[in-house]
């Protein structure tokens, strides 16, 4: 089978990203291996997911289902904040904005069936091996059915939206998988009913805001409305917390999620489990050279941060929107002969994803400098980033960006074509690059200082 | 506590209520986060002490030896007698 455009994994980033192009004309084939509707996690959207799906003309559709509208994400913590959820108008002025938590099965299955109602092409099926030609271009994919067929399909462009899964970095198409900051970290969560949420309509006490508990560094939980009864609860610690407690899972939620703030347990203190406990660890990656000949990976297939701040949905919706026009280029010819032919889009999304990184970061290490810039001093850049406008690149990095790199003492260099994707970390310790490999031997920063002194001894 | 102005304690004073005022420079000023963004605000436009962003750690504000020593840094560049 021969397509334009095959676009392997049919969650947010893959159905958005079919829709755009759909509204271009461009037909494109999905691969989704999972029935759907399907269990998964990433509730909270950003003021600009919101937006895009508008731009889809989806508004009406998610006014239909009455998911919860969020107008803003209230923080409590040792420092206390509210940031609403905005927009920009035509003339870049901020205004107060709404936009939606989700139930994710729900939304990803509306997604899906609105990409195939608009014309994509739905097949069943893993993504097993990319077809490639003989100088690496990868030219499609073969697709394992559910009746254990194979077949072919040949694209000019692959489109990996395959989430954490990464495709393509597992194949080893891309450059390598560093695991990022946060791959020391555990989440746990669960849906459950009778949780007490604000009573407003609208502002800082609406009903369907998304709050965030936090207890010390890296210890910290979501209280996120999924339905007009149901809420969202996760709990994030470092995983030695965890196993410290030497707990089930279920156990630990149960026993640790209200210990991180007062508020949250006031919230939970009556709430009915509606379903087991997930759980993820080592969530946190970053994929170089997520572009090249014949194919882009989009959203959780080359990066995630961290899910403190939402920002997982709105990036992978904002890549896929972003792509449309350099895969078009691509179709018509352009820049088939370049090295890299989307080198300019994946700089592009790794500076505004580097923005991303720098708040989250910001916000652990030096939460009342962040909580003073949230209340008087970049107030409005801090409500443009929560809200996903870190890409805008004639306003980014902010000037709020910038002084979070001051403080993090960190410099973000762009100049070289090949290097700018390195994770943070590594750029400035390189000595410690295995560290961020995937499978690294070592576990920890500690762990490694101590061998590498162990060996210099001997 | 040389370098922290009158003005700036009484304001400590005032947020820490019902608590007493402070007596000893090593004492916590336990203050909550937003009564340390009002504090800032305050030094800036009431006492003319320009906060820099890479001041902006707790440590700073922990106790009134930390805030002296603060101000006292910028006194000294300053070349300011007051
Ligand atoms: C603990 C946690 C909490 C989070 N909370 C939030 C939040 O509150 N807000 C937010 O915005 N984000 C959140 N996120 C992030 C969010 O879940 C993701 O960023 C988002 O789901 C990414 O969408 P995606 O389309 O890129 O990938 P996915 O939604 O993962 O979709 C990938 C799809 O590809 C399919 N697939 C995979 N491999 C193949 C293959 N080989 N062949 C065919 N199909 C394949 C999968 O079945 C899946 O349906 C959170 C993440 C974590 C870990």
């Amino acid at each position: 089978m021969k397509t334009d455009v095959l676009i392997i994994g049919g969650g947010p980033g893959g159905s958005a990203a079919a829709q755009f192009l759909l509204k271009e004309g461009v037909q494109p084939i999905i691969v989704e291996q999972e029935e759907f509707p399907r269990f998964h996690i990433g509730e909270s959207m950003t003021g600009e997911a919101g937006a895009l799906l508008r731009r889809l003309g989806l508004g009406q559709e998610m006014e239909r289902r009455a998911y919860p509208v969020k107008h803003g994400v209230r923080v409590f913590g040792s420092s206390s904040w509210y940031i609403p959820v905005s927009r920009r108008d035509e003339n870049w002025e901020l205004q107060l904005g709404s936009t939606w938590s989700v139930r994710r099965s729900d939304f990803d299955a509306l997604m899906l069936q609105e990409a195939e109602r608009r014309g994509a092409r739905m097949i069943r099926g893993s993504a097993i091996k990319p077809l490639q030609a003989e100088d690496g271009t990868v030219r499609g994919a073969t697709i394992r059915k559910p009746d254990g067929t194979l077949e072919d399909i040949e694209a000019e462009v692959t489109l990996d939206c395959s989430g954490m899964a990464t495709f393509l970095a597992n194949q080893r198409v891309t450059g390598p998988k560093y695991v990022g900051s946060y791959d020391k970290q555990i989440a746990f969560f669960a849906h459950v009913k009778g949780a007490i949420r604000d009573a407003g309509n609208e502002g800082e006490t609406a009903k369907g805001n998304t709050l965030i508990f936090y207890k010390k560094k890296y210890h910290w939980a979501w209280f996120i409305p999924v339905d007009s009864e149901v809420v969202s609860i996760g709990l994030v610690v470092p995983t030695a917390e965890f196993t410290a407690h030497k707990q089930s899972s279920d156990e630990f939620f149960r026993s640790y999620m209200p210990t991180i703030n007062p508020e949250l347990a006031r919230r939970t203190t009556d709430i009915e489990y509606v379903e087991a406990v997930h759980v993820i660890p080592n969530y946190s990656f970053q994929v170089r050279r997520f572009c090249g000949k014949g194919f882009i990976c989009i959203g959780d297939a080359h990066r995630f941060i961290d899910p403190i701040f939402s920002f997982g949905l709105s990036a992978t919706l904002r890549e896929a929107e972003f792509a449309v026009p350099y895969v078009l280029d691509y179709l018509q010819g352009k820049n088939r002969e370049k090295e890299n032919p989307f080198d300019e889009y994946q700089r592009f999304i790794e500076k505004g994803t580097d923005n991303l990184e720098d708040m989250v970061d910001l916000f652990w290490e030096q939460p009342f400098a962040f909580a003073t810039f949230v209340h008087q001093r970049y107030r409005g850049e801090l409500i443009d980033a929560f809200a996903g406008r870190v890409y805008e690149c004639e306003r980014q990095p902010s000037p709020a960006i910038l002084t979070f790199r001051k403080l993090l003492k960190r410099e973000r260099d762009y100049d070289h074509p090949d290097d700018y994707s390195v994770p943070i970390g590594s750029r400035y310790h390189p000595e410690r690059a295995p560290l961020w490999e995937p499978n690294s031997p070592v576990g920890t920063t500690e762990e490694w200082i101590k061998e590498a002194s162990a060996e210099e001894v001997a | 506590m040389q370098h922290v102005p009158q003005k700036l304690i009484d304001y400590i004073n005032e947020s820490r209520a019902p608590l007493p005022p402070v007596t000893d420079p090593d004492q916590p000023l336990q203050i909550d986060s937003l009564g340390l963004i009002r504090l800032v605000s305050f030094m800036e436009s009431d006492c003319g002490i320009r906060v820099e962003d890479e001041e902006l750690v707790a440590e700073n504000f922990a106790n009134l030896r930390s805030l002296d020593n603060l101000i006292a840094t910028k006194s000294q560049g300053a070349g300011s007698s007051s």
